[in-house]
């Protein structure tokens, strides 16, 4: 369940490197490298929302249990 | 016997008989007595519905529009006030109630002032500083709900997660929520939740209730069980006007439990939509960056410092094509210095071969052997000598060496050494 960068986290660099892209700082070869920074973490954010499964657990229950190793 | 037996009423004749007898009684028909509003109900005839109450009691009471207009304030739940009126049944229904024909407010609840006093100290504990609240996550991996499994308030969590983000996992703690152990149910869940590890946001909360069904929440167990919970905490519990001490502790407090579900996800489609945001303005960013620079080449190719530039170059590549001009051309001139020296010392050489001396008819004179003769110093009477002229050669022999003047100087030059020397014959 622990995922590497969480999405709020992910959703935060991302928008500080539209934002740099926006602004057009620094050199063509940033832009690119910041680029392809950001559409890591845009896969990254798919894959976490794409990662939801609907369940409705009740504290205590065998499924619920298995958090405990977490 | 049968004359002992208790006689045989119909309902409605116990139910008169009652209220005959209460009525009269002189002690229930002029009555004060003081109690916590409970259940308010306001009916559109007009006339007010509640209850009063005590730790231990409750009583119904009924207040008919005619005295409740003449009430200078709005009786609520929570509310402790002082009744005036008479006790007597309801014959419709045998309830025992009260016939208020005034109410006095007698300052604030009991249950009330023990939530200020509860509330004072938790507060000079520092239990609702702002500086202990976890900020509630913007996209939980799951969501803790600690509510009653039955009641209204679960369903309606329930109802707003899934309308708002279809696939968020959810693991309830179903306690009681109100009543006797209800406190210690949800202190209990709230910390299992924390040792379970098993959401990233919990709504604690119930449905509407009197102040006494939401007390639960006031109590200190809870208070305390928010206070050490790792997990963000948002409370819902009762209505927007509904306040407890679980409110001030809880990291978010939601005003209704569908308010609580609103607070603790995002909309899974709008969470989408904004990845696709930010991913769009990336590439307008970059298309546009790359765009700009092209046009920006374009702009520089036909500007006039370009062209001062190109000028330039062009007028270097001038200067560089002169250079190389005159480079060859200096070597050429140079090379053709070169070959006139070259003539002029082949000139010289030329001069320097004996044979062009024997042109012009000197003759060479050497020993048999072909060696030049220097002088007459080197020779004696009877040697066998050589002549060569221009047209070949011929052999003698010296009869007689006559002198040696002047032959020393004339032995110097080896090459000229025959023009003056010995006189032979052939």
């Amino acid at each position: 369940m622990e995922q590497s960068v969480r999405f709020e986290e992910a959703m935060q660099k991302l928008s500080e490197i539209v934002s740099k892209l926006e602004n057009a700082e620094g050199s063509l070869d940033e832009m690119i490298r910041l680029y392809e920074e950001g559409m890591t973490l845009v896969k990254s954010c798919e894959r976490q929302l794409d990662a939801y499964e609907a369940t409705i657990t009740r504290l205590g229950d065998a499924a619920e249990g298995k958090h405990d190793a977490e | 016997m049968e004359q002992a037996l208790s006689p045989v009423f119909r309902v409605s004749e116990l139910n008169e008989y009652v209220s005959l007898v209460l009525s009269g009684d002189p002690n229930l028909a002029d009555l004060r007595v003081s109690g916590e509003i409970s259940g308010f109900k306001r009916h559109s005839s007009g006339h007010l519905y509640f209850s009063l109450k005590d730790e231990n009691a409750l009583v119904r009471c009924v207040m008919f529009r005619q005295q409740a207009m003449r009430l200078t304030f709005q009786p609520q739940d929570g509310m402790q006030v002082l009744l005036y009126g008479k006790a007597s049944l309801y014959e419709k229904d045998g309830s025992f109630q009260l016939y208020a024909n005034y109410l006095k407010k007698s300052g604030e609840g009991e249950l009330y002032l023990r939530f200020l006093a509860m509330k004072r100290e938790l507060e000079s504990r520092g239990w609702f500083n702002e500086a202990h609240k976890k900020p509630i996550p913007f996209l939980p991996r799951r969501v803790g709900v600690v509510t009653s499994g039955t009641g209204a308030a679960v369903q309606d969590i329930f109802n707003i997660i899934q309308r708002r983000f279809p696939r968020m996992p959810v693991v309830l703690a179903s306690v009681r929520v109100q009543g006797a152990g209800a406190a210690e149910e949800i202190a209990k869940a709230i910390d299992e939740m924390n040792r379970a590890k098993a959401a990233d946001v919990l709504i604690v909360g119930r449905g509407g209730g009197s102040m006494e069904d939401l007390w639960a929440f006031n109590e200190p167990a809870v208070a305390e069980a928010i206070y050490r919970s790792e997990i963000p905490v948002i409370s819902a519990v009762g209505h927007e006007t509904d306040v407890t001490i679980a409110d001030f502790v809880a990291d978010l407090r939601a005003p209704t439990p569908s308010a609580a579900a609103e607070l603790c996800v995002p909309e899974m489609d709008a969470c989408y939509e904004a990845v696709r945001l930010q991913s769009q303005r990336m590439h307008r960013a970059l298309s546009t960056r790359l765009e700009r620079m092209r046009a920006n080449v374009k702009l520089f190719a036909s500007s006039k410092a370009f062209r001062l530039l190109e000028h330039r170059l062009m007028n270097q590549r001038q200067a560089l094509d002169g250079a190389r001009e005159r480079a060859l051309r200096g070597a050429r001139e140079q090379m053709g210095a070169a070959r006139t020296e070259l003539m002029r010392m082949q000139t010289q050489l030329r001069a320097l071969d004996p044979s062009a001396v024997l042109d012009r008819g000197y003759a060479i004179l050497t020993d048999a052997d072909g060696h030049a003769l220097g002088g007459v110093r080197a020779m004696q009477a009877g040697d066998a000598v050589k002549i060569r002229m221009h047209d070949g050669a011929a052999s003698a022999r010296i009869e007689t060496v006559l002198g040696t003047d002047g032959g020393e100087r004339m032995g110097d030059n080896e090459s000229t050494g025959g023009q003056n020397g010995a006189i032979g014959t052939v």
